[in-house]
């Protein structure tokens, strides 16, 4: 039994070494194109209602309902659909009604958010001015510590100003804060739940009390998380037509792409680009690629501290000059992702009305790599190839890819990198420890916002007081650029003051940006609804599910 | 040549197989950096998933990397790493198998006790576990591996210790005034070679599994390192239908452990007698070591 075991493997090998003499040239050609126009948004609305649909959760299970607690694919993939938000996020990014059935901004500093009266609760109960007030203020309470916090950074008050009515106000003027509305910074819980449960709102096993078209019927903790539509829920045009919808948390691209593949699982957002090709040939599904600028997702290099040897601004700038973003969009991503210049990219900035002006300063940055001038820069510096240590997330493979080629890239022009693959919950300490990220000069992140509004974007690393200011970065230029931008009301005068803060950044680089991926949206044919922009973190998008 | 005819007829085909592989690895990874085409590290984006070509035997994997210069490569760490595990593991539960046999009583309770404890621990999650704490890499796995890996050799020979510690030849040299660790290295030890290599070899294989496993969860050996467990890990390359970098390696896994595997029981097994026929003729006159066929094992 014994040899004929060893025959096998050996036919195995003879096997292995033949086939492959048949596939030489190239594995890969150019990358994907997108398979659908950029106008459309979302996937044909579900009209007929479904008992049950399995959706991809991401690559992990939520850390807590609680919707303010951690900003990530899992939670923003899931809980906006059971803690819907003060104002709605269309699948076009534009802002409607949402448990505010209208909102005023009359000046810089006031916001008037006039409340739906019909809006209730999952348990029947109406959702107040008390509970928005309350909902909205746990951001500002240190003792939560919301992901959202820096958002509410300069709101002095938000008071009930009536039965129906919150009015928010800030201490300068500030005309970006409505978008949070839209995100789950701006989600709506029930105060008294939320006081009951105390600590443990949001656990798994106490759960929360919202306002969304979906509750939670049961959550493992680790594999499984059921949605239940919820069947007193408020808002006829978006209530659900899925009754059991349940996310899977698919650690494994092979194995997310097989489930998909296989219909046991009928949709994923964010689909890793490794499973282009296979679910490409997908026979009972749909994978949609979008095009350039299809998502707010941007792959940057985070220098985690200014001291150390990324301290030097050259050594960036050396490291961003020699970079191949082209080539990476291409190979780490297999062609669905587009080089990216500026952490902001296009993503962010397409859909908006100063889009001509972003474009153009956008088009300034684009650079072809430059290994060469990058020695030139880094002869006059002092100890470059001092050893500079590069974090990444081990578990995803185009990440561990990226890593090298950078390392490779480094070496090319001498730069001493060395890379070190980190286990999810390390890795995702670097982003609330700052003792994680003492070890590491530099670490790669998937990064996003959940709108497509460029100063957002920046000012969550660029400013001192950023939630993502990692490395204490600060300078006034881009500091005052970008308050100037937070107050200005004209989209066009906000664009000049983001591009003069950019055109800072570029220079500073305190992240380098590397690419950025598009949308890649899997659903089978026997649901619909789906949207195919980023919209779907933090909103009630899986509402529109339903039988085609 | 005699000798070698009688070292290696024993064996039998399926060993003599086993054994020439395992030297055909062992020689290709200490020729590696010569024998080696390309730079292992060295990219090429534009060569992405190139197929195999008379410039890339085996094709080039993701990032445009010789495939068949990171195998030999690969079979280093791959090896190397399984090699410390068990010698670690031989260095510490050795000293303590004898210690045990020779003793007896408490001290024999109290170290088989301790063997039992460690040898229900999952050797993975004990590497796992050290790894959550010293960070991953090949040291903390080598050195969680080799602690699990100790009951698993030790006990072993710790049975078949006990066997010789109870022979008439162990106490006529006890009588003759020799020494405990004269007796129990010189005598005791030198009768038991077979089982011990025999289970090394097995050993040395799982440890190559574990390791390879450990890698390719990112836990042990690092990239850009080529190590076939690595290797192994790229399922995106399968899911792209680039099969050849992620199932060559797993090829070269499977052979290498099924043949370690082969080797040991035909070492250890009841048909190796050669070992304990070589070493009775290479006795010493005045050494009173056991007669054939007093090594045998009991797990």
């Amino acid at each position: 039994m014994r040899n004929r075991m060893l025959r096998a493997a050996l036919c195995g090998t003879l096997l292995a070494a033949t086939a492959a003499c048949g596939s030489g040239g190239p594995g890969t050609g150019a990358g994907p194109k997108s398979n659908y126009a950029a106008s459309q948004v979302t996937t044909a609305p579900g009209t007929k209602p479904l008992s049950h649909v399995v959706w991809s959760g991401d690559y992990r299970p939520p850390y807590s309902e609680d919707p303010v607690k951690t900003a990530d694919y899992p939670e923003e993939t899931i809980l906006g659909n059971v803690c819907e938000t003060v104002i709605h996020e269309n699948a076009d990014y534009s802002l409607s009604p949402g448990v505010a059935k209208s909102w005023t901004q009359p000046d810089g500093r006031h916001l008037v958010l006039n409340l739906d009266p019909a809006a209730t609760f999952s348990d029947g109960k109406p959702v107040t001015a008390d509970d928005v007030v309350y909902s909205l203020a746990r951001n500002m309470d240190p003792a939560t510590a919301s992901n959202y916090a820096d958002s509410y950074r300069d709101i002095s008050t938000i008071t009930a100003t009536g039965p129906h009515q919150v009015t928010v106000t800030f201490a300068k003027d500030n005309y970006l804060f409505v978008r949070y509305l839209g995100a789950l910074g701006g989600a709506v819980v029930e105060k008294a739940f939320a006081l009951k449960a105390g600590q443990n709102f949001g656990n798994a096993n106490v759960g929360v009390v919202c306002s969304g078209p979906y509750t939670v019927a049961s959550f493992d903790g680790t594999t499984s998380l059921v949605l239940k539509r919820n069947a007193h829920y408020w808002d006829p045009t978006r209530a659900a037509k899925v009754d059991s919808l349940e996310f899977h948390f698919y650690g494994d691209n092979s194995a997310l792409s097989n489930a998909l593949a296989s219909g046991a699982a009928q949709g994923a957002f964010n689909v890793p680009p490794a499973a282009v090709a296979p679910l490409s040939r997908a026979t009972d599904g749909k994978l949609y690629i979008g095009g350039e600028g299809s998502t707010m997702e941007n792959e940057d290099l985070i220098v985690s501290h200014l001291s150390g040897p990324l301290g030097d601004v050259r050594v960036r700038q050396a490291l961003s000059m020699a970079l191949d973003r082209a080539a990476i969009a291409k190979t780490v991503y297999n062609g669905a992702a587009d080089p990216l210049y500026s952490v902001a990219g296009p993503g962010f900035w397409q859909s908006n009305p100063a889009a001509a002006t972003y474009k153009a300063a956008y088009q300034a940055l684009v650079k072809q790599p430059d290994p060469a001038g990058a020695k030139k820069l880094l002869a006059q510096v002092k100890n470059a190839d001092q050893q500079i240590t590069l974090g990444y997330p081990a578990a995803t493979p185009f990440e561990t890819q990226l890593a090298q080629v950078i390392q490779q890239t480094g070496q090319q022009i001498g730069l001493n990198i060395k890379i070190v693959g980190l286990p999810d919950q390390q890795y995702g300490n670097l982003f609330t420890d700052p003792k994680a990220r003492a070890g590491l000069d530099s670490f790669l992140t998937l990064n996003y916002m959940e709108f497509p509004e460029p100063a957002v974007m920046f000012r969550s690393y660029a400013l001192p007081y950023g939630v993502q200011d990692f490395n204490g970065y600060n300078n006034p230029v881009v500091t005052q650029n970008l308050e100037n931008a937070q107050g200005a009301q004209d989209p066009q005068k906000r664009a000049g003051y983001v591009i003069a803060a950019q055109q800072q950044l570029a220079q500073d680089l305190p992240w380098i940006p590397i690419a950025a991926p598009r949308a890649l949206v899997f659903q089978n044919s026997g649901v619909t609804g789906a949207p195919l922009t980023f919209a779907y973190m933090d909103t009630t998008w899986a509402a529109a599910l339903g039988a085609p | 040549m005699r000798r070698l005819v009688t070292w290696w007829a024993p064996l039998g085909r399926s060993g003599q197989a086993a054994l020439v592989w395992v030297t055909l690895m062992l020689l290709l990874a200490l020729a590696a950096p010569l024998v080696a085409p390309h730079d292992p590290g060295q990219q090429s984006l534009l060569d992405s998933y190139f197929g195999p070509s008379p410039a890339h035997l085996l094709g080039c994997d993701g990032l445009g990397r010789d495939v068949l210069s990171r195998l030999l490569l690969g079979a280093r760490t791959s090896l190397l790493g399984p090699a410390l595990v068990v010698c670690c593991a031989l260095l510490v539960g050795i000293p303590l198998a004898l210690a045990a046999a020779w003793s007896g009583g408490w001290v024999d309770g109290v170290i088989a006790r301790v063997f039992d404890l460690v040898y229900a621990l999952p050797g993975l999650l004990l590497a796992v576990l050290t790894v959550a704490l010293f960070g991953p890499g090949l040291t903390p796995a080598v050195v969680a591996l080799s602690i699990a890996y100790i009951p698993f050799l030790a006990r072993i020979v710790r049975a078949a210790a006990r066997q010789q510690r109870v022979s008439p030849y162990v106490d006529a040299l006890a009588v003759q005034g020799f020494g405990v660790l004269r007796i129990t290295v010189r005598h005791i030890l030198r009768n038991i070679v077979p089982v011990v290599v025999g289970q090394a070899a097995i050993a040395f294989g799982y440890a190559l599994l574990d390791l390879a496993s450990l890698s390719y969860l990112g836990l042990a050996v690092q990239a850009p390192t080529p190590d076939w467990g690595v290797m192994v890990s790229d399922t995106d390359a399968l899911m792209q239908g680039q099969w050849l970098p992620v199932v060559a390696p797993g090829v070269l896994v499977v052979l290498t452990v099924l043949a370690l595997t082969v080797l040991g029981t035909r070492i250890a097994g009841e048909r190796t007698p050669y070992l304990r026929r070589g070493r009775a003729r290479r006795r010493r006159p005045q050494s009173a070591s056991a007669p054939a066929g007093t090594a045998g094992v009991a797990a």
